[in-house]
C-alpha cells in the first residue's frame, strides 16, 4: 500500500500540510472557516509538525501492518482494511479511553479535548489527488508512495497484546450489579453497553455505593453521577486505582472525584449488603461498622493484577507465559470527570513486587495548580514505565521510547521527564529508518 | 512612529495585510527569515514590521489564504527607493552604506530595442575549440558571486547531467562529455580589449561576465559595468576586426531573462550564454537583492542550514529542467521562424536583428542595422 513518507531533511516547518489536512477534513471545506471557526470547535489535523532545534518534520499516521491501536481497541472504533490497508477510524464507536494513543509508538494518534474523541489520519480515502498534506507540501518533504517497510511485519508494529490463555484484549471484567431485588452483571467499561446498563438503573435511584476504584468502579460512578444518583466508592485499599497508579497520581483523581461532588471511603471494605424485607437493597454495611444507606450496589473489585484485565487494563503477561516482562507492556487509560490519566509498563518496585530487587530510578514532576502529574521510571539508561496525568499528550512517544528499547542518558533522564518529549529525539539513523525508510 | 527615528521607520515595502483573510496561522511568521511577520501577543494576532521588509515575496507566496501583498513604495526622486533609505541611515549614522546589487536594475536593457528578422548561416567555428560546448548554448553558473546553497549546486548538476548541458565551475566549464579551461572577464568599459589580450594569450573561451555582485558601496556596482549586450557587440567586433574570432568560444554571462534573449545574444556574437540566474530564479528567487545578508528566505543566497533545507535538490533539479526545457522549444520556435536548424548557425549573424530607437552610436557597437 501507498504510505505518506516525511523527509526531515527537507520539511521546513510551514506547517501547510496542517492546514490542508483541516481544510479537507473540514465541513465547509473552506480554509478560513475551517481554521477561525470549525478549529475552535474541535476540528484538528491529523499529521502534525513536529521540532526540535532546527529539525522539524511532519508525522502522521503509519497505518501499520498489524496496528497496535487496533489491537488495544476494545470499542471496534479502529480496525485495519484488509483491502486497502488503511487504518480507518470510527468517530460514533470510540468511547475516548485513550489507549490506542498510549499504545501507539509513532506519535500518531491526537486527543480530540473538545469531543472526546481521537484524531487519526484517513490517508483522505477517496480523494482523487491523494492525501491533501502531500499535494501541498512546497519542499516536497513528503511523499506518497510504496516502499516496502519494517511496519507490514508484527514484531515492529506494536506491543504484544495477546493474554495467556490466547485471548484478544478484550474485557474480562465483569461488574455485579445489586439493584432493587435483581442482580445482574456487565462487562467492562468500555463495551458499550456498559453505559446503557447504568443509565437504565440510575432511574429512580437516589443513592448508590461502588465497591471498588479502578477503571470499571470509576466509569461505572461517573455514569451514575452524571445521572443524577449520590455515589460513595468505597475502597478498600488507601487510595483510588490502586491497581496502575502511584500515590501522587491517585491523589489527583481522588481530588477530582470529590471536586466533582462524589464521596470516596478509603481503606475501607464492605462487610455486608443489607436487604429488606422484600430483598430490596437498603444499604451496605462496612467494614468501619457504619452502614452506608444505598439503592443499588456496584461490586467491581472481583478483579485484580493477576487476573490480566481490570477496565481498560490491557495486556499482562502473566505468570507462566514465556514472554518476558520487556517483551510486553502493561498499558492502562482513563478519563474520568475530564481528567486523563494513563499509564504503562512497570511504574515502580511498590507496585511490580517481582522486580523489587531491581535498580528504578524514577522522575516525577508534578503541578498541582493545573493538575497535571509525569512520572518516568527508568531502569539502566532505558525508559521502563511511566504514569501522566492531565497533561497525557506525550504518552505515545513515551511508548516508543519503551517498545523500542532507546536509551537516555542518565544526564538527560531529568530533563527528560520536566520538558515534553519528542520524537526527533530518537536516534537520527532510527528515525528515518522508521519514518522514511528506502529514501528514494 | 511613536519614539523612532525617520531612518527605523523608513520602508521601502509595506506589507498590506488583509485581515479578512489573515487566519492567524503564523506561516508567515515562520518563512520570514527578517523577521518581517511576528505574532502580536497583545493584540493576540500576526502582524508585520515593514521597515525589515526586503521585499523577497516568500510570505506571500506560501500564505495559504493569499492574505499577503508586498507593496514597493517607490519614490518621486529615484526608482530605488533604496537610495533615500540609505541617506536617511547616513544623515543618522554617518557611516558608509553597503548593498550588494543583485537586485539592482541595470543602466540600460537593449534586448527590448533589438528586433529578429530572418537572414542567412553564418561560417562555422574553428575545429581547434573545445568540440563539447558547440552543441550547448545554455550554460549553468555555478560560481555566482554570493555564497550559495549547496543543495543548489547538487541540483544543477543534477540537471547539467540529465539535459546535458555544461556548468561553468570556479576553474574550468565541465559537461558530462568534456571539459575545459576559461577565462572570465568582467564587463567594464575595456572588456573588448581584455578579451582580445586573452585570446592573444591563448584562451579558447571566455567568458563576459556581466553579472553584478558583491559588497560595494550602495550604488556602485552598476556603475562600473557596462549592459552586456553592448559588450557582447563590442567583443565580438573587435575579435572579427582582428580575424581571431572563429578561434575562441565566447559566453555571455548575466542579464539574460528570457529565451529571446538568448537568440539575440547569440546573433549579436556570443556562442553560450549563461543561465544561472534564470535557473535561481525557477526556484523562487524574487530578485529582491538582498543576497548579501545571508538570510536568503527563498533559502538559495545562503548557507545557513535552517534555510537550506527550504530546498529540496530533487524539486529544485526538477524546475531547472522544467525551465530549460520550456526555454529550449521556445528557442526552436525562434529558430524555424528565422529560417535557421540550429542557434549556433545563427551567431554573429547581424542580419537577423535589427534595432528600433537607439542612437546611430549604439548600433554601431552592437553592428546592427535599424529597423525599417
Amino acid at each position: 500500500m501507498k504510505r505518506i513518507f516525511p523527509d526531515k531533511e527537507y520539511c521546513i516547518g510551514c506547517k501547510l500540510c496542517e492546514l490542508a489536512c483541516l481544510v479537507v477534513h473540514s465541513e465547509s471545506k473552506d480554509l478560513i472557516a475551517a481554521y477561525k471557526d470549525e478549529r475552535i470547535r474541535g476540528l484538528a489535523p491529523s499529521i502534525q509538525v513536529i521540532g526540535k532545534d532546527d529539525t522539524c518534520v511532519a508525522v502522521s499516521c503509519r497505518h501499520c501492518g498489524e496496528p497496535a491501536c487496533v489491537e488495544v481497541c476494545n470499542v471496534g472504533a479502529l480496525s485495519k482494511d484488509p483491502a486497502t490497508g488503511i487504518v480507518h477510524y470510527n468517530t460514533a464507536q470510540c468511547v475516548g479511553c485513550w489507549s490506542c494513543m498510549v499504545a501507539c509508538p509513532y506519535d500518531s494518534i491526537k486527543r480530540n479535548k473538545f469531543l472526546n474523541k481521537i484524531i487519526k489520519c484517513d490517508l483522505c480515502s477517496g480523494r482523487e489527488d491523494g492525501p491533501a498534506c502531500v499535494q501541498v507540501c512546497p519542499n516536497r518533504s513528503l511523499k506518497y508512495e510504496e516502499r516496502s517497510i519494517l511496519y507490514d511485519r508484527a514484531e515492529n508494529s506494536g506491543i504484544s497484546l495477546k493474554l495467556s490463555d490466547g485471548r484478544g484484549p478484550s474485557l474480562g471484567a465483569d461488574c455485579v450489579i445489586l439493584s432493587g431485588a435483581e442482580e445482574a452483571s456487565v462487562l467492562g467499561c468500555t463495551e458499550p453497553c456498559f453505559r446503557v446498563k447504568f443509565e437504565a438503573i440510575s432511574k429512580d435511584l437516589k443513592r448508590a455505593v461502588v465497591v471498588g476504584s479502578g477503571h470499571c468502579g470509576l466509569k461505572a460512578a461517573e455514569i451514575l453521577y452524571e445521572s443524577g444518583v449520590e455515589v460513595t466508592i468505597v475502597e478498600k485499599a488507601f487510595r483510588v486505582l490502586p491497581q496502575n497508579s502511584d500515590g501522587q497520581a491517585a491523589s489527583l483523581m481522588s481530588r477530582r472525584i470529590k471536586d466533582a461532588g462524589l464521596t470516596i471511603k478509603l481503606g475501607t471494605a464492605v462487610r455486608d449488603v443489607i436487604r429488606d424485607d422484600g430483598g430490596r437493597v437498603k444499604g451496605v454495611l462496612l467494614s468501619d461498622r457504619s452502614f452506608l444507606e444505598a439503592g443499588a450496589v456496584i461490586f467491581t473489585s472481583g478483579v485484580s493484577l493477576d487476573d490480566c484485565v481490570s477496565g481498560h487494563f490491557t495486556g499482562k503477561t502473566s505468570e507462566g507465559n514465556e514472554r518476558t516482562v520487556l517483551d510486553s507492556i502493561t498499558i492502562s487509560s482513563i478519563s474520568f470527570c475530564g481528567l486523563a490519566m494513563v499509564s504503562a509498563g512497570i511504574l515502580g518496585p511498590e507496585l511490580d513486587l517481582a522486580d523489587e530487587d531491581a535498580e528504578y530510578d524514577s522522575y516525577f514532576y508534578c503541578d498541582e495548580v493545573k493538575q497535571i502529574y509525569r512520572k518516568l521510571v527508568f531502569k539502566d539508561q532505558l525508559l521502563v514505565g511511566y504514569i501522566l496525568v492531565g497533561d497525557i499528550e506525550s504518552c505515545s512517544i513515551l511508548t516508543s521510547f519503551i517498545k523500542f528499547k532507546l536509551k537516555i542518558g542518565a544526564d538527560s533522564q531529568g530533563q527528560f521527564c520536566r520538558g515534553g518529549p519528542n520524537l526527533l529525539m530518537w536516534p537520527d539513523n532510527f528515525f528515518d529508518k522508521q519514518w522514511n525508510p528506502e529514501k528514494s | 512612529m511613536l519614539f523612532q527615528k525617520l531612518a527605523d521607520t523608513y520602508h521601502e515595502f509595506t506589507v498590506l495585510r488583509d485581515v479578512n483573510l489573515c487566519i492567524n496561522c503564523d506561516v508567515c511568521v515562520r518563512q520570514c527569515s527578517y523577521h518581517v511577520h511576528f505574532r502580536d501577543g497583545v493584540r493576540s494576532c500576526v502582524t508585520s514590521d515593514n521597515s525589515k521588509c526586503v521585499g523577497c515575496l516568500r510570505c506571500s507566496a506560501l500564505c495559504p489564504t493569499g492574505a499577503l501583498f508586498i507593496r514597493f513604495n517607490g519614490s518621486n526622486w529615484a526608482s530605488q527607493s533604496g537610495l533615500l533609505r540609505n541617506i536617511y541611515k547616513q544623515a543618522e549614522t554617518g557611516v558608509k552604506q553597503s548593498d550588494a546589487s543583485q537586485g539592482c536594475p541595470p543602466i540600460h536593457v537593449y534586448w527590448d530595442k533589438l528586433m529578429l528578422v530572418t537572414g542567412t548561416a553564418d561560417e562555422s567555428l574553428s575545429a581547434s575549440l573545445p568540440k563539447f560546448l558547440l552543441n550547448k548554448p545554455l550554460l549553468l553558473d555555478t560560481t555566482p558571486s554570493i555564497p550559495i546553497n549547496p543543495n543548489l549546486l547538487t541540483a544543477m548538476e543534477i540537471v547539467a547531467e540529465k539535459l546535458n548541458l555544461a556548468e561553468i565551475r570556479t576553474n574550468e566549464i565541465s559537461a558530462t562529455d568534456g571539459s575545459c579551461k576559461y577565462v572570465r572577464i568582467a564587463v567594464t568599459h575595456n572588456v573588448a580589449k581584455l578579451a582580445l589580450k586573452a585570446v592573444a594569450d591563448g584562451a579558447k573561451v571566455i567568458v563576459i561576465d556581466g553579472g553584478s555582485g558583491g559588497d560595494s558601496p550602495f550604488g556602485c556596482n552598476n556603475d562600473q559595468l557596462m549592459p552586456i549586450e553592448l559588450a557582447i557587440g563590442a567583443v565580438d567586433k573587435i575579435l572579427r576586426d582582428e580575424g581571431v574570432r572563429e578561434s575562441v568560444f565566447v559566453i555571455a554571462a548575466g542579464g539574460i531573462r528570457c529565451s529571446s534573449d538568448v537568440v539575440k545574444a547569440v546573433v549579436l556574437g556570443a556562442d553560450g550564454v549563461s543561465i544561472g540566474a534564470i535557473m535561481m530564479i525557477a526556484v523562487g528567487c524574487s530578485l529582491c537583492g538582498s543576497c548579501h545578508t545571508g538570510k536568503c528566505p527563498w533559502g538559495i543566497a545562503t548557507v545557513e542550514s535552517n534555510l537550506c533545507k527550504r530546498q529540496n535538490p530533487e524539486l529544485a533539479a526538477e524546475q531547472m529542467i522544467n525551465v530549460v526545457n520550456a526555454w529550449t522549444q521556445e528557442i526552436d520556435e525562434m529558430l524555424e521562424s528565422l529560417g535557421s536548424g540550429s542557434l549556433s548557425d545563427m551567431r554573429g549573424n547581424k542580419d537577423k536583428l535589427r534595432a528600433v530607437g537607439l542612437s546611430e552610436t549604439e548600433m554601431k557597437i552592437l553592428g546592427v542595422e535599424h529597423a525599417g
